[in-house]
């Protein structure tokens, strides 16, 4: 599973990285995990799953809705992201899959 | 507040998801991101050749030793060092036109090959002529970034109108030629039409005004960079900026057009402090570095102050993520703190929330308008921790002190309300008990 998170630099983003990749080894899940900043998005869409979007830019949703299997914005999540709960986040994600 | 709250998810977060997303501000942001890195090398080139004391006007010790090796490092490096700077920062606007070349040709899905050269050549013709026929580089670095602008929007979307209708159209498919050939010959019409509004605009306009075409741009944006050069400006600016933060919206629908005056005022402060301006004389006193690193201390909303408040709280849940988000805070990075504390619909943290950023901006503005403290010339990143940043900034240790001051007054305005969250969230934690 190739997991694709955006926000506008990549750098909030980029620090949950690392927790989502550790809980899915956790869960013997395969998952590849990447944090790009928005404007990247075209170059990464071949061969990823899932589109998180920090809550930031959830406006962009809209934007890339129609574009991939699955995209989510962390509305509902975003304390979650704000605490880094790589568990919680994981397991919505799961949800949807 | 329901009410408030409802209209600005409704009405005003559309808004700013269209201007946030729209192609050119998108370009633009692209184009000022590539560049951080080279930005930050010009300014760092620029501030090592600069020692910030005479060292012959001091009294012998270990100062005078260090600022002595300093400027003999910076007489033998100067020149190259120089090189550097000008490469990068006196070219700015050269580079912008470029980088909104590849960008938005990227938006459109084109080949960017034709698109770079169309835009960064349209942008050189009104930057480069001058009055009496030779060639000028004056405008190719801050004071020609609206150029830039101007010059790439235009000349991409002719050049994108006139290819998409096929006007002039020279059809090489199937002769055998290679397609990079047949991108570049097959388009020539297009160039030339290009080229020739361009040049005969940007004539026009020099033998009615006398001089280069950068010369009038300035004129018109003057009273708007006025206008962000002042107390009033950066108060406005800031509160937009911290109300759509409350809402968890990020702020590039406002900072990201408001770059390029920060760059511009900020590479003529830099260009004036290369050719000897001293630093308490530069031209401007909001730019870059202003905004970014004595504004945006810890992160928008200069939430640093708040970080270690929350990090030695009493509540256990708002410790953990003041822990959490107190190093990337550190380094300007809040989005922890503002989800998680939270801080987004909090109305026990609006207050401080809007009101520190500006407040840092007013102080800062002050210290350096009355010369207590030294204009910022040099821009060491956004990522750079406040005291650390306001020194290179300036090259004035009283810039590090305001940095350390402004963290405190921050906290300080932060706390009285962040106790009311905290006796809210302890009055929670002790209501229902935790699973530990």
């Amino acid at each position: 599973m190739n997991i694709v998170m955006l926000c506008n630099l990549g750098m909030s983003t980029g620090m949950m990285v690392k927790k989502l990749e550790q809980e899915a080894a956790k869960r013997n899940l395969e998952a590849t995990v990447h944090a790009y900043p928005m404007v990247e998005l075209d170059e990464h869409l071949d061969g990823t799953d899932a589109i998180l979007l920090g809550p930031q830019i959830r406006f962009a949703l809209d934007d890339i809705k129609n574009r991939l299997v699955l995209s989510q914005s962390w509305q509902s999540l975003r304390q979650d992201f704000g605490t880094m709960n790589a568990a919680k986040v994981l397991d919505e994600l799961m949800k949807l899959m | 507040m329901e009410k408030f709250t409802a209209f600005i998810e409704k009405h005003i977060a559309p808004l700013a998801n269209k201007l946030g997303r729209n192609k050119y501000v998108v370009a633009l942001q692209n184009s000022f991101f590539a560049m951080i890195p080279f930005i930050t090398v010009g300014a760092l080139a620029l501030v090592l050749i600069s020692p910030p004391a005479d060292y012959t006007t001091m009294d012998p010790g270990v100062a005078r030793s260090l600022m002595q090796g300093w400027q003999a490092f910076a007489d033998f490096t100067g020149p190259t060092f120089n090189f550097i700077n000008m490469v990068t920062m006196n070219l700015l606007a050269f580079w912008i036109a470029l980088g909104m070349g590849l960008n938005l040709a990227k938006h459109h899905k084109m080949t960017p090959a034709m698109p770079i050269l169309v835009t960064t050549m349209s942008f050189l013709i009104w930057a480069t002529m001058n009055p009496d026929g030779s060639l000028t580089f004056d405008y190719l670095g801050g004071t020609g970034l609206f150029v830039a602008l101007v010059a790439s929007i235009l000349s991409f979307e002719l050049y994108r109108t006139l290819t998409e209708k096929k006007v002039g159209h020279i059809d090489l498919s199937g002769a055998g030629v290679p397609p990079a050939l047949a991108d570049s010959l097959g388009n020539l019409l297009p160039v030339v039409i290009i080229f020739l509004i361009f040049g005969v605009s940007g004539q026009i306009i020099m033998s009615i005004t006398g001089a280069p075409l950068p010369e009038l741009m300035t004129i018109l944006m003057s009273p708007l960079l006025g206008l962000v050069d002042s107390i009033g400006g950066i108060i406005f600016l800031a509160v937009v900026v911290m109300i759509l933060w409350w809402f968890g919206i990020h702020d590039s629908v406002i900072t990201g057009p408001l770059d390029v005056f920060l760059m511009s005022n900020y590479s003529a402060n830099m260009a004036a402090f290369a050719a000897g301006t001293a630093a308490v004389s530069l031209p401007y006193i909001v730019n870059e570095p202003f905004w970014w690193t004595f504004m945006t201390i810890g992160g928008s909303g200069a939430t640093l102050g708040l970080a270690v408040l929350a990090a030695t709280s009493k509540s256990k849940q708002i410790r953990t993520v003041g822990r959490l988000g107190l190093i990337p805070a550190i380094f300007n990075i809040n989005e922890p703190l503002i989800f998680g504390l939270p801080i987004m619909y909090n109305p026990t943290l609006l207050i401080p929330f809007v009101v520190a950023m500006p407040l840092n901006g007013v102080i800062t503005y002050i210290c350096m308008a009355t010369g207590i403290v030294s204009k910022s010339f040099a821009y060491g990143g956004w990522n750079m921790p406040a005291p650390f940043g306001a020194f290179i900034a300036t090259l004035d240790v009283k810039a590090f002190i305001l940095a350390i001051a402004l963290i405190a007054i921050d906290a300080l305005i932060y706390l009285p309300f962040f106790k009311v969250y905290e006796k809210q969230k302890l009055a929670e934690e002790t209501a229902v008990p935790t699973e530990e």
